[in-house]
């Protein structure tokens, strides 16, 4: 009896996975169209956002959220987009792919959101990716990672220069200081990985040597190792791209192993806490950052800078805590920006406006997405930390 | 209360509520097409039923404590995500993904059959790392380190792709209903008696003839297949996987699950796997206090329940109908 | 750069042992298993943290402070939560996920209450590294090597020549016989996690200095430590302390000489061997069946 019973349950199932099968176009119709009757409809147009807002990086999600929130509120206190207001669904990704991809999925199924700001780290935007680009929505994204834009996806944008421009940035610059032999030191996840690999196709056209090649772990305190075999090999500068999390630690280390030289890094050492924590272990750092992060509005030589400083130390109390706030609130500025060009608030046109942007002033210089893939600047300026202070280095 | 247990201890009540439930869930996402976000749930919790049905033989059955079980689940994703790309067959790829997660685990297991307790817990715990940390470090090409791999194929049932996730739910859902009924088979068997006999009493069980280590590596194997084919068929559904997904936090998620649904219960795992996506998807609404408030509920569903939910309803329920003898619900500290 | 290498393995070495001592203590008394030592390390290091830099206070005193409240929350812990999971049936296995719990609750804790930004812990001694030749020792190396082996001598003091210390062992061995003739064995339990709070807690603001304090920072640790205690024997005392040493020596040197990518996947390939091959640990204490 029993067996008779779970033969008819498997039965009904793939009746049933057929059956699935068969309605996956008309899911996809069925989805659409509510989609497209809300193109002229009223009601406010929603943001949706997913980021870290728990885990490591949770600083760095909570600025960016802070960020498009700052936006938003702009956009709505000057009349709204489109004659409408905008409003902001957030989801926290919890830095895992697993949740970046339930994050998107609620974003564009159930909360049917017009526009994405999402994620910071680029393994999870590789993993929302496919539901984001099914759905049809416009998503402008803060990993420096150049990966997820190489994929073919066609609604995705970037609102920073990616790791490439920094790498070239700062190969440029350690060719210029006669730099020979360079010791690489990153984290082996995405963020490091990509990094590495950027700065060594980078420094093909230079006459660079690397002696060095090591990792670590996100999150992991002793290189004791790494750093003896670093200093064994005797370079003239250390290459580090690490999350900043990370990055006080490790800076501190190298200096006390033994290395006085100096060090070239990621936009990461813009994180205010890393001069607290490495204190005068950041002598001698150079970065290459699209922005730095200022604690005092006057600080700011941009007037959109200052603007945006004031407006954010208002509404949250204290000063950014990462540059990724400036990337979220670039990213919704640009989105608002796309629908009052095309008229539309969602779907293929919004995206095609996106895409014709050209000479937009952000936060981070100039953009223009023409025949761009998703990318939108390249330009990074290189840093120099010197007594707990940044200069722009020469 | 008593004549409603009496009741659902008739078998044909049992099987006709089954039925009933067996039917909620397979219309349930047909009436709501729209929602693909809860067939995504579903279709998660499917695995994760599959995963710690198990492990649930491992621990449950034959008392082999095991905070690795992501390894297995990691070797599942990752070389049905390897085969799938190079060519092979979806099916044929997830099902050559599970025996090699079955082979690991039965290597693994002959020296971990002479190990207890605490040994085998960090001997568990250092092979789920060592199985994320290959992922993450190893050949590149293979792996793809940290950027995991992308672009899985979806599972092509003769000819039909399953891409949406309602086509996958009801595939998920037949495969679920499939491995509990091995499950049931393989632990009303001897070979479950003899887990349940090791379990409780390994000394006596030797003394009376049987091999300690066959059977405990029978449930390793067991474990690690089920293990494999949930992570395998979670790279066909996310279609990503990266050695973020596959940490120790992962394989500690999977033991709560057991324990709160209680252990050596033919419905445990799956009250358990429902319940934590239930609690994780509820707790959502809190922001950052999400994961305070779970750690909290795990302490606070232990002091009620100590032996997980299922467990504690069936001791009650034995109580209940004198099949058992009264169980005394302060045990001594020895019992263990 | 053997030196280097091995200076940097002891000093971590001296970490795991801190941590895996606590394990091995709470084992020996209560035969349970805890996972929440990692995090125990890390609200250790922010207690120390909001005394020393957040009210001023000097830091010595500020580490003790820090220490009694660890130890108060040791047994509050074994007290509180341990033992009514005992009485109500718990077995084993529920203790370790009962811990499991209380660690994601503290770890997500000191996130909202201190935030998850990488908070410096001046370190007392001062940050410049002393060289020797092509050796260089940080003063918070030296500092955890000495202090990891002062709280092995007096541990080692407290354990065989004050009366507490031998009812903790008594208790160990045989509750009932130790009950008997008059040992309150549930205090002598509770005494046993508060005192792996405190070692796993001195291990806490040892490292702070260096690691920085955040709510991560105990998350790998719990497993290393566990690692070292299970290593070395466990349940022993003495085991937690060479398997620790052992471990912290091996990682480094397996960074060093081999590849830092490999460095986590060798220590855990040589502990599942060791293991296999000596299935009591290293000291060879039998495991409780």
């Amino acid at each position: 009896m029993k067996r008779k019973i779970s033969l008819a349950l498997c039965g009904v199932l793939l009746a049933g996975i057929l059956f699935g099968c068969g309605g996956t176009d008309s899911t996809k119709e069925t989805a659409d169209q509510p989609k497209e009757t809300a193109k002229v409809s009223e009601g406010t147009i929603k943001i949706g956002y997913f980021g870290p807002l728990t885990g490591g990086t949770a600083q760095a999600g909570q600025a960016a959220q802070n960020g498009a929130q700052i936006a938003i509120n702009k956009l709505n206190a000057n009349g709204g987009v489109l004659g409408r207001q905008l409003e902001m669904i957030s989801y926290d990704d919890k830095s895992s792919p697993e949740e970046a991809v339930k994050a998107a999925t609620k974003l564009v199924q159930s909360d049917k959101v017009n526009a994405i700001f999402g994620s910071l780290h680029s393994a999870n935007v590789q993993a929302a990716a496919p539901v984001i680009e099914e759905s049809k929505t416009l998503c402008v994204a803060g990993g420096t990672s150049p990966t997820w834009l190489e994929q073919g996806y066609t609604y995705l944008f970037r609102s920073i220069s990616n790791s490439t421009v920094s790498a070239k940035q700062l190969a440029q610059y350690a060719d210029a200081q006669g730099y020979k032999k360079i010791a690489v030191f990153t984290s082996n996840d995405e963020y490091g990985t990509s990094g590495a690999d950027g700065f060594k196709e980078a420094c093909k056209d230079y006459d660079i040597e690397f002696v060095a090649s090591e990792t670590m772990t996100n999150g992991d305190r002793d290189f004791t190792g790494q750093f003896a075999k670093v200093n064994a090999a005797a370079p003239d500068a250390v290459f580090i791209w690490c999350l900043g999390d990370d990055l006080g630690a490790v800076t501190k280390q190298l200096r006390q192993s033994g290395f006085d030289g100096p060090i070239l890094g990621s936009e990461s050492y813009t994180l205010p806490e890393i001069l607290e924590n490495a204190g005068t272990a950041t002598d001698n750092v150079y970065f290459a950052a699209q922005y730095l992060v200022y604690e005092n509005p006057e600080d700011a030589p941009e007037e959109n800078m200052k603007e945006f400083l004031e407006a954010y130390i208002e509404e949250f109390g204290t000063a950014p805590m990462s540059d990724n706030a400036f990337r979220a609130y670039d990213g919704v500025m640009m989105i608002a920006a796309a629908m009052e060009i095309s008229g539309a608030d969602s779907g293929e046109e919004l995206r095609d406006a996106y895409n014709n942007i050209d000479g937009y002033v952000g936060l981070a210089g100039m953009f223009s997405y023409k025949g761009g893939h998703g990318e939108g600047i390249d330009s990074m300026r290189i840093f120099q930390i010197q007594d707990g202070k940044y200069l722009e280095a020469k | 209360m008593n004549k409603i247990m009496k009741m659902l201890s008739v078998s044909k009540v049992q099987h006709s509520i089954a039925l009933l439930l067996a039917a909620i869930v397979m219309i349930y996402p047909i009436l709501f097409r729209e929602s693909t976000y809860i067939q995504l749930i579903i279709c998660t919790l499917g695995i994760y039923i599959i995963v710690n049905t198990g492990f649930d033989i491992l621990f449950g059955y034959s008392g082999q404590i095991s905070i690795g079980q992501a390894g297995f689940y990691a070797i599942g994703a990752y070389f049905s995500a390897i085969f799938s790309k190079a060519g092979i067959p979806v099916l044929i790829s997830i099902l050559l993904a599970a025996m090699i997660a079955a082979a690991v685990g039965f290597i693994l297991a002959i020296p971990c059959s002479k190990l207890v307790h605490h040994f085998l817990s960090i001997v568990t715990i250092g092979f789920g790392e060592i199985v994320r940390l290959l992922a993450l470090n190893g050949p590149t090409k293979l792996t793809g380190g940290a950027n995991g791999i992308g672009g899985i194929p979806p599972v092509n049932l003769f000819g039909l792709k399953l891409t949406s996730n309602i086509s996958y739910l009801y595939f998920v859902l037949a495969l679920v209903i499939l491995f509990l009924i091995i499950k049931n088979r393989i632990v009303n068997s001897r070979v479950g008696r003899a887990m349940l006999a090791i379990k409780c009493n390994p000394e006596a069980s030797e003394s009376f003839g049987m091999k300690l280590s066959k059977y405990k590596s029978m449930a390793f194997t067991a474990a690690a297949f089920y293990a494999g084919i949930g992570g395998a068929l979670y790279a066909h559904l996310v279609r990503f996987i990266s050695p973020e997904s596959f940490s120790g936090e992962q394989s500690s998620m999977f033991l709560v699950m057991i324990l709160v649904g209680g252990m050596g219960t033919f419905y445990g795992p799956v009250i358990g796997s429902f319940l934590i996506i239930l609690v994780t998807e509820f707790l959502q609404t809190f922001g950052t206090y999400q994961m305070l408030i779970y750690g909290a509920l795990i302490i606070f569903v232990l002091f009620v329940m100590p032996n997980g939910i299922a467990g504690t309803l069936r001791n009650k329920y034995y109580h209940l109908l004198n099949k058992l003898p009264v169980r005394v619900s302060k045990q001594s500290k020895e019992a263990k | 750069m053997f030196f280097q290498l091995l200076i940097g393995g002891l000093a971590v070495g001296c970490i795991y042992a801190l941590i895996g001592l606590g394990y091995s203590l709470i084992y020996s008394a209560s035969g349970l298993m805890s996972f929440v030592q990692g995090e125990i390390f890390m609200l250790g290091a922010y207690v120390a943290y909001t005394i020393y830099v957040g009210l001023h206070i000097p830091f010595l005193i500020a580490v003790l402070i820090a220490i009694l409240i660890m130890f108060v929350f040791g047994m509050l812990l074994e007290r509180g939560m341990i033992s009514p999971l005992l009485r109500r049936g718990s077995k084993q296995i529920h203790i370790v996920l009962a811990t499991i719990g209380l660690s994601i609750f503290l770890k997500n804790f000191a996130m909202i209450i201190w935030g998850s930004d990488v908070k410096n812990f001046p370190s007392a001694l001062g940050e410049d590294p002393i060289r020797m030749g092509n050796v260089s020792i940080s003063p918070q190396q030296i500092a955890i090597m000495a202090v990891t082996f002062i709280c092995m001598v007096l541990l080692h003091f407290f354990m065989n020549k004050t009366k507490l210390g031998t009812s903790l062992r008594a208790a160990a061995q045989d509750p009932m016989a130790a009950g008997v003739v008059g040992i309150n064995v549930s205090l002598t339990v509770g005494m046993a996690w508060a005192l792996a709070a405190v070692l796993s807690a001195i291990a806490g603001i040892l490292l702070a200095p260096i690691y920085g304090v955040y709510p991560k920072m105990g998350a790998i640790l719990s497993t290393k430590g566990f690692a070292a205690a299970v290593l070395g024997g466990y349940g022993n005392m003495y085991g937690a302390i060479i398997g620790g040493l052992i471990f912290g020596v091996v990682e480094t040197m397996a960074a060093g000489y081999i590849a830092s990518s490999f460095k986590d996947i060798i220590s855990f390939v040589v502990l599942i061997l060791v293991l296999f091959i000596m299935p009591h640990g290293i000291l060879k204490v039998k495991a409780d069946d």
